[in-house]
């Protein structure tokens, strides 16, 4: 090695500690959950699984995964069909399409905050505050962004030369729609759909304003707690949730590295 | 595998009269051509030239704004591109990448409604005939390039269409590869006994290839023959630039195929009678000049005294760039002997050719 | 295959044919307009409703600089302290094995990924006084009582550059990766000695992904709620957390003007800043 060797020691360093902080305090919740002491995050030699069985025995978290499944359902289905339709659009209309898709692209620019506000204000009159729709509409407007830009990604990327060679060997416009255009849309539309559901699925602000007692989602529920009280039963619940974004994050792995095999 | 031997008649093309704009530049201008049954023909022209979208108008992409494409006597100007059965190589391969190579290949015979296992087993057998049976179920992109073109050609072939279109399939080969393809596609298209039209601006694969060559500038075709037209009798200064090395030198016409220019006077063979004192080209193959030491020149037409600006070694030739004392420059290519004589720069030479050898062009 | 008549065929593909692009467009604009627009839209109104009584209060009040004061701080320190860790991170992770490099990008997607809400309560499981982080100081004996982290500006930063660090490590990343490594080759045979090299070259070329980076985390980090609402100190608030708690405590006229004053903040910060890249990148070339 020609380098100083000294440059590499501290980068090196670095990155190993910027790495620790990085992961550290994501995976330290799993310990924490199968920790036996009452206070989180106390270590006191001991371990259980108590945390994890009143996870599962409270109704108010059982309720709020429910309300968090419905929502997350729903509002990924909804922002994938807008997100797809307006993404396919897009590709058609150049310079236009390019404008509305800056446009459609700013809630993630507001802070959440005043997008909460906001959709508490109207919700009042529209009388959607406390429903599942009303939460359903909220996460649809932050998914929105992520499924326009994963599948509008896809659109670019197709080539229209696919189309003249599936005619060239004989297709029909639609056995090239069903057989060659969708087959290459297909990852990026469920890569948006991924996104949309773990943005659904780890939103806390805007839910906070949107919910009632009947309608909190596991964030809010995990909010309300948090300020109240830190329990391991936290931790256990953290765990979980991890592990859902760590599949969502393998599923995204293995879409994208199939995309690229393809 | 029976259908593997069975020959296809190639179909025969007639493009009459076929102009396409795109707003108001004219990428082709009344291009008339006439394909026989199993011919072998080059489209070769810069890029821009109107060639592709010649190819685009055949395979059915585009529409022609004006005049005709019938495809063994059947007019098919407007019917759309999944009905007339030509197989289309494209620059890029356009392989699905979502589809296996013995799916990509199995494809088009889908499409014409033979069953998935009929399909398959032809696909096998087209991909045999490649020489990649055992890449068969890898997709695209873990093909290599030579390989992807294989499967590419396959798959064009597999239906076992009348003609097939080639827009540039070697350009994104390698020099090597693209010799050994050359090859291969010739022995194939021999083989299926397909009609072809092959686009490429390569004029060494245009010149290998082809029964005829069609030479595009500007939209159109400047001038269609066999290579060897091309070469020994080139219509055009373009087609004699751009067709093999040559010198062109201009002049003005004696009327009588005699050209005169500063410092020489050529006479040959003339395309066109050029009325005396126009402006004329006279065109020389560097393989056909003679360089001999100036003081023995001895004839006054075909010859150029001047002095060796440089020398080139090519291997199996030397090059010499003799400078006229007009101004003018001849290029010779002498090839390498026992026997030859060698020429230094600054050496005086005087450069001959033969009439048979030159052409004059009015330009 | 018969010949006749038939539609000419489409030149710019199935799904790019033209026309009918407006309405498959038209329900998201829709959709967008009822449940994003018209709500900020509202939100003004409402923060008008009083005259502009609100804003008034908002602008003169030593209370709300002093928040607005404490939210550009901590936005603006986030922003520091993540350049400082991205930029080596983002630097090896273009340096070493593809596997390796697999490696880092899972470490900075997973938290990305994880709830925020998680990694919040783990920081102060973490950060408490009796957490981990102060047992440890205790036992490297840099310390003999715990060091109050949680409930302080140091306590917010930790949690925020925790969540802020991807999106300066990914725009970093992708611009380190365009730079052609032959460029380096050259101003080192330019005689450009190490420290040159990056100073001459390699920064400059990284720096539109360095200010997309900023202008990420700078802007998100502006509008941040839960995190300083868990880990920071009552008395150094930031707007997010003030304009819930106007909506809890006092109805919506003073939050709405809040939420105003601070999105047209983002809002102008975002399109100064843009403009001043562009206007930067155009100098440059």
């Amino acid at each position: 090695m020609k380098k100083p060797p000294v440059r590499w020691v501290a980068l090196t360093a670095a990155t190993v500690l910027t790495a620790c902080f990085l992961l550290l305090p994501t995976l330290v919740v799993v310990p924490m959950s199968f920790n036996g002491s009452s206070t989180l995050g106390v270590f006191d030699g001991t371990w259980t699984t108590r945390w994890y069985d009143e996870l599962l025995t409270s109704p108010a978290w059982r309720t709020a995964a429910l309300n968090s499944l419905q929502v997350a359902l729903g509002s990924t289905v909804l922002s994938t069909v807008l997100g797809t339709l307006a993404a396919w659009g897009l590709s058609k209309l150049g310079v236009y399409g390019r404008a509305i898709q800056g446009g459609s692209i700013a809630p993630v620019v507001v802070p959440p905050v005043i997008l909460g506000v906001g959709l508490y204000s109207v919700f009042l009159t529209w009388q959607l505050n406390g429903t599942v729709l009303g939460l359903i509409l909220a996460h649809t407007v932050l998914a929105l962004p992520f499924v326009v830009i994963a599948v509008g990604a896809s659109f670019a990327q197709l080539d229209p030369v696919y189309e003249r060679a599936a005619a060239s060997l004989g297709a029909k416009p639609f056995q090239t729609l069903r057989r060659v255009v969708l087959p290459l849309l297909l990852p990026g539309v469920v890569a948006g759909a991924l996104f949309a559901f773990v943005t659904s699925w780890d939103e806390v602000v805007v839910s906070i304003f949107l919910t009632d007692a009947q309608t909190r989602t596991l964030p809010v529920e995990m909010w309300i707690q948090v300020r109240t009280q830190v329990t391991p039963t936290l931790a256990a619940l953290g765990t979980c949730l991890l592990l859902v974004s760590s599949l969502a994050l393998i599923a995204m792995q293995v879409l994208r590295r199939s995309e690229r095999d393809a | 595998m029976p259908d593997n031997n069975t020959v296809t008649t190639g179909a025969a093309l007639t493009l009459s009269g076929v102009t396409k704009k795109f707003g108001d530049a004219v990428a082709v201008h009344e291009i008339d051509l006439d394909l026989m049954p199993g011919e072998f023909l080059t489209m070769l022209g810069p890029s821009g030239s109107g060639k592709t979208t010649t190819l685009n108008m055949i395979a059915g992409f585009l529409q022609p704004d004006s005049g005709t494409v019938t495809l063994d006597g059947r007019e098919i100007t407007r019917t759309p591109a999944h009905a007339r059965n030509i197989g289309v190589v494209f620059q890029n391969y356009a392989l699905f990448p979502h589809l296996s190579a013995v799916r990509n290949v199995a494809f088009p015979l889908e499409m014409r409604g033979v069953s998935r296992k009929e399909a398959l087993r032809r696909a096998h057998g087209a991909l045999e005939l490649v020489e990649l049976e055992k890449c068969a179920d890898r997709r695209p992109a873990q093909l290599s390039g030579g390989q992807q073109q294989r499967v590419a050609l396959a798959r064009a072939f597999v239906f076992e269409p009348g003609l097939l279109l080639m827009d540039e399939p070697l350009g994104a080969l390698d020099k090597r590869l693209r010799e050994t393809m050359q090859l291969e596609i010739m022995r194939l298209c021999r083989r299926v006994g397909s009609t072809v039209v092959y686009v490429t601006h390569d004029q060494e694969e245009a010149l290998t290839m082809s029964d005829r060559i069609a030479i595009y500038n500007e939209g159109v075709i400047e001038q269609l023959g066999t290579a060897e037209d091309l070469y020994e009798r080139p219509a055009t200064t373009f087609v004699a630039d751009f067709v093999g090395d040559s010198t062109i030198l201009k002049g003005e016409s004696q009327g009588d195929g005699t050209v005169v220019g500063a410092g020489w006077t050529a006479a040959g063979p003339e395309r066109g009678a050029t009325p005396k004192g126009d402006p004329a080209s006279v065109v020389i193959r560097p393989e056909m000049v003679r360089l001999s030491p100036a003081e023995d020149a001895k004839s006054t037409v075909n010859q150029m005294t001047g002095e060796v600006a440089d020398v080139v070694y090519l291997g199996s030739q030397v090059k010499y760039i003799v400078a006229g004392d007009g101004g003018d420059e001849v290029h010779a290519k002498v090839a390498r002997s026992a026997q030859w004589s060698r020429f230094e720069r600054g050496d005086r030479v005087s450069a001959t050719w033969s009439a048979e050898d030159c052409v004059v062009l009015s330009s | 295959m018969t010949v006749g008549t038939v539609p000419a065929p489409r030149r710019r593909g199935l799904l790019g044919l033209g026309g009918g692009g407006w309405a498959l467009v038209l329900p998201l604009v829709l959709f967008l307009a009822v449940f994003f627009l018209y709500p900020l839209v509202q939100m003004a109104r409402e923060s008008a409703a009083g005259g502009f009584a609100a804003y008034e209060s908002i602008l003169t009040s030593p209370v709300y600089r002093k928040v607005f004061g404490n939210t550009l701080t901590i936005a603006a320190a986030t922003t520091a302290i993540c350049l400082v860790l991205a930029y080596p991170y983002a630097y090896v992770m273009n340096r070493v094995s593809p596997r390796m490099r697999l490696a880092l990008m899972a470490f900075v997607l997973l938290p990305f990924w994880a709830s925020l809400l998680v990694r919040s309560f783990a920081w102060i499981a973490l950060l408490q006084d009796s957490g981990l982080v102060n047992q440890a100081l205790q036992a490297l004996g840099l310390t003999d009582d715990p060091v109050s982290l949680i409930r302080t500006t140091p306590g917010v930063l930790i949690g925020m550059v925790h969540i802020m660090l991807p999106y300066m490590v990914l725009p970093l990343y992708t611009a380190m990766a365009r730079v052609d490594d032959r460029l380096l080759l050259a101003a080192s045979s330019l005689g450009a000695n190490p420290r040159r090299r990056f100073v001459r070259v390699f920064l400059p070329l990284t720096l539109p992904g360095l200010a997309a980076g900023c202008l990420l985390v700078f802007t998100i980090s502006l509008g941040f709620y839960i995190t300083p609402a868990l880990l920071g100190a009552p008395s150094q608030a930031m707007v997010g957390e003030v304009i819930a708690e106007q909506v809890e405590q006092f109805g919506l006229s003073t939050a709405s003007a809040l939420g105003i004053v601070l999105l047209t903040g983002t809002l102008v910060i975002l399109v100064v800043i843009a403009l001043l890249a562009k206007r930067l990148g155009r100098s440059a070339r």
